[in-house]
């Protein structure tokens, strides 16, 4: 059963690396991608492999792979408990895998002397395990400590996590089982041991049940010396070359002395071969969904090290098409880009995931997919929040270049047909715009001063027109001979009259350079800056309503 | 007495323009200013257009920041200067939206009080370092016929009962920093309208004709540099106007004058 467990979770496995392959030539990150032929790409992503590999540039790629892929020197820079913690589990999960795992195919080669229960493999076995499980525990304080993080940790970062965790913890649940089984004592016996008289067996058990803490159902007598005297010789001869004490297997041995009680109906119930089996099927899962999983990022992250480190600039658009999409797979959610995030306080206002750019990369490879039309809204306008100030990419441990791909982002959204409001407005007159609001619920942010609705606000305005005079917009629209819809006087006006829906979707509102001329100039001192700074706040509440709608 | 601040570059530095952080920070070293980087996030300056609380909540988280760190906040960009002055004024007037802010940043241990001076590198070196401080520095001054156009900057100077940094029409203090440089300022009248960067995404056209109109002012004036003390500004002239006239940031300007190099000019 446990073969073609492995062979049916070898063959997930495969066919799951090659789904995501083909996603890399499938998506298209933007329109230029789009346009390549997938044969092209196809192609391209052989070639430009081939490419990297025959060029001088193979040497950097090697360092890279070095320094950032195997002592992870980007995420030492970023954190260095989080090094640590990935470090833990990276390494100590890998060296489980080469030496435990599949020790009939390395380990007994490497080692000539090599068996699974003596030192000091049996010490590092627990070793490794040991890091691995304290770097999940780090990884998973993190996930649980960290405001941003925690906010952004998913049903498939905690999973993962508890994924390794519960291989590990089956794995020292097998060994400690074991430890105590009467069973598997039985059997090596009957197996390695060659006398066949009892009392020298008996002699074994006492020696194993006292210094190897072998649990027997039959209490045996571990006070006699010459009893153990005896017990010793026959482990000297047959047991002491591939048994090191069980206190090495330092994690395991403390497990026993909590199921020592128990140890008659664990050896009853067989317990020490159906965890077995547990601790295997995990690894199948695993193996099976770690091409569907964040998992995946072994593969790509240090791909994307390489691909990164290399300075040869791709001259196919296609191989780029494919570039874009390897890199964005790298990402891991460990969530540093949003906890960097220049505008994650926005997020926290205004609550729309597509601001925190752990997750819009989700997003926008889902647009690359051609998935989620109201995904793209949100991406859109979450999107439109950036800063550009970078801080992600500075802090990517993967080496993603996030702003590149939030910049292409940007146009490619507008290609789509998503418009940024600022584009939207131009589409109708402020007149069109009052009908269409009219029509839909009224919505204002959460918070607004309204100085805009108090009459107070305009009862000293007499329409002097200053304001208008002083304006730089005002005037640089005439000069160019497409005079502003309204000017900020009549805005006042329209305020004055009661006629706000009207002067929402006005020109002067939305092209305001926000420098205040008019009202610093106002002789009647007007706020009038601070009014438009106010439409624009209501406007942009009703123009997203009609976006997502949604919210 | 040692001055020390929160240093606050803005979200323009850091990915667009590089080179005013680096210099200013090596004006401040050279002014034996102390600063500390902070995690700071946005201003809060972009987002005011979509949403009020939004970009008060993310002044206010820097500045709860710096109060935390007991250091006034010094930045070299007007528009970060501008908004964080004005959430600052927002919040001390607004006691619903005072307590909405507190409760929000209460999630991260932060508080705001209001307890911290925002100040912008033209007042630091004009008010705090103080201009006979800044002179003694100056190696290299530039010869007095180097005619430098001052452009101020909106954010910074008006509303001017918020900002308090000069007087919002008639300023002299961007003038006087540059004058003990060596080199000698011009009048020209657009000096503190607007360079068109705000309206860039949204109407390039318009945006441009806002900042062609300055600089044929500054031409028609005489000047030789346009300075700027702004990030946005700097940013707005090297993308639409920089073959017209050599455009540098105060911090350029200084640091040449003081150690005598500089990228070149041209």
């Amino acid at each position: 059963m446990l073969k073609y467990s492995f062979y049916i979770s070898f063959a997930i496995f495969i066919a799951g690396l090659i789904f995501r392959l083909a996603q890399w030539i499938r998506f298209d990150l933007d329109t230029e991608s789009a346009e390549q032929s997938k044969v092209k790409r196809t192609f391209a992503l052989w070639e430009s492999l081939w490419n990297h590999i025959v060029s001088a540039q193979v040497l950097l790629m090697i360092k890279a792979f070095f320094w950032d892929g195997l002592l992870q020197a980007r995420i030492l820079k970023s954190s260095p408990l989080r090094w640590l913690t990935h470090m833990s589990i990276f390494w100590g999960f890998i060296l489980l895998l080469l030496f435990h795992a599949l020790d009939d195919h390395i380990s007994v080669w490497i080692f000539p002397n090599y068996a699974s229960t003596i030192n000091p493999y049996m010490f590092l076995r627990n070793l490794c395990g040991f890091f691995v499980l304290s770097g999940i525990l780090l990884a998973f304080y993190r996930r649980r400590k960290k405001r941003i993080v925690k906010h952004i940790s998913n049903w498939m970062d905690y999973s993962v996590l508890g994924l390794i965790a519960a291989i590990i913890i089956s794995g020292f649940l097998v060994e400690a089982i074991q430890i105590i089984s009467e069973r598997q004592f039985d059997n090596m016996v009957s197996d390695y041991v060659i006398t066949d008289d009892e009392s020298e067996i008996l002699a074994l058990r006492a020696y194993w049940a006292k210094y190897y803490s072998v649990s027997f159902a039959q209490p045996v007598d571990i006070s006699s010396p010459i009893l153990l005297e005896t017990g010793h010789s026959l482990h000297e001869d047959s047991c002491v070359s591939c048994h090191s004490r069980p206190q090495y297997a330092f994690v395991s041995f403390n497990l026993v002395q909590l199921f020592a009680p128990f140890a008659t109906v664990l050896n009853a119930l067989h317990m020490d071969a159906i965890i077995l089996i547990v601790h295997y099927m995990l690894c199948f899962i695993g193996l099976a969904w770690l091409p569907f999983s964040k998992m995946f990022h072994m593969i790509t992250t240090p791909l994307n090290y390489c691909l990164t480190a290399s300075s040869q600039e791709s001259k196919h658009s296609a191989a780029v098409a494919n570039g874009k999409i390897v890199s964005l797979d790298a990402c891991t959610h460990c969530g540093v880009c949003s906890e960097h995030c220049s505008v994650a306080p926005i997020y926290q206002v205004i609550g729309n995931d597509c601001i925190l750019p752990s997750e819009k990369i989700g997003a926008v490879l889902s647009m690359a997919a051609g998935r989620h039309p109201i995904a793209l809204e949100n991406l859109s306008s979450g999107n439109a929040i950036c800063t550009e100030c970078n801080q992600c990419t500075n802090n990517c441990p993967s080496g993603i270049p996030l702003l590149d791909i939030w910049q292409n982002t940007k146009k490619e959204l507008q290609n789509k047909g998503m418009y940024r409001p600022e584009d939207l407005i131009q589409s109708h007159s402020a007149y069109e715009w009052a009908e269409i609001w009219k029509s839909q619920k009224p919505t204002t942010p959460p918070y607004q001063s309204f100085i805009s609705d108090d009459p107070q606000t305009y009862e000293a305005c007499v329409q002097c027109s200053v304001c208008t005079q002083v304006c730089p917009i005002v005037a640089a629209a005439s000069n160019n001979g497409d005079p502003i819809d309204v000017t900020p006087q009549q805005v006042m006006n329209l305020l004055r009259i009661g006629l706000k829906d009207k002067a929402l979707g006005t020109q002067m509102v939305w092209t305001c350079a926000t420098c205040y001329m008019c009202q610093e100039n106002c002789p009647q001192h007007i706020p009038v800056a601070d009014v438009f700074y106010e439409l624009r706040n209501l406007a942009h509440a009703q123009i997203n309503f009609k976006q997502t709608g949604e919210k | 007495m040692q001055l020390k601040y929160s240093y606050f570059p803005g979200c323009k530095i850091s990915g667009q323009l590089s080179d005013y952080g680096a210099s200013t920070q090596t004006l401040m070293k050279h002014l034996g200013i102390e600063w500390v980087e902070l995690q700071f996030n946005c201003c809060g300056y972009p987002i005011r257009h979509q949403n009020l609380e939004a970009s008060v909540f993310s002044a206010a988280r820097n500045m709860a920041l710096a109060e935390h760190a007991h250091l006034d906040i010094l930045t070299p960009c007007k528009c970060c200067f501008g908004n964080l002055k004005h959430s600052q004024h927002m919040l001390k007037n607004d006691s619903e939206l005072f307590k909405r802010i507190n409760d929000r940043l209460k999630d991260e241990g932060l508080t705001y009080s209001g307890s911290i001076e925002i100040k912008h590198l033209l007042t630091v070196l004009y008010h705090d370092v103080g201009l006979d401080s800044v002179q003694s520095h100056i190696l290299h001054p530039y010869q007095s016929t180097t005619l430098v156009a001052a452009s101020y900057g909106c954010h910074a100077l008006r509303p001017a009962n918020i900002m308090n940094f000069d007087h919002p029409f008639d300023p002299t203090i961007f003038e006087k920093v540059i004058a003990v440089s060596g080199a000698q300022t011009v009048f020209w009248p657009k000096r503190t309208e607007c360079c068109g960067h705000p309206v860039f995404e949204k109407n390039p056209i318009l945006s441009n004709d806002l900042l062609q109109s300055k600089i044929s002012d500054a031409i028609e004036a005489g000047a030789d540099i346009i300075c700027t003390a702004c990030t946005y500004c700097q940013m707005q002239y090297e993308r639409l106007g920089q073959n017209q006239l050599p455009v540098m940031t105060i911090s350029q300007l200084l640091k040449k004058a003081i150690s005598g190099r500089s990228r070149s000019l041209t």
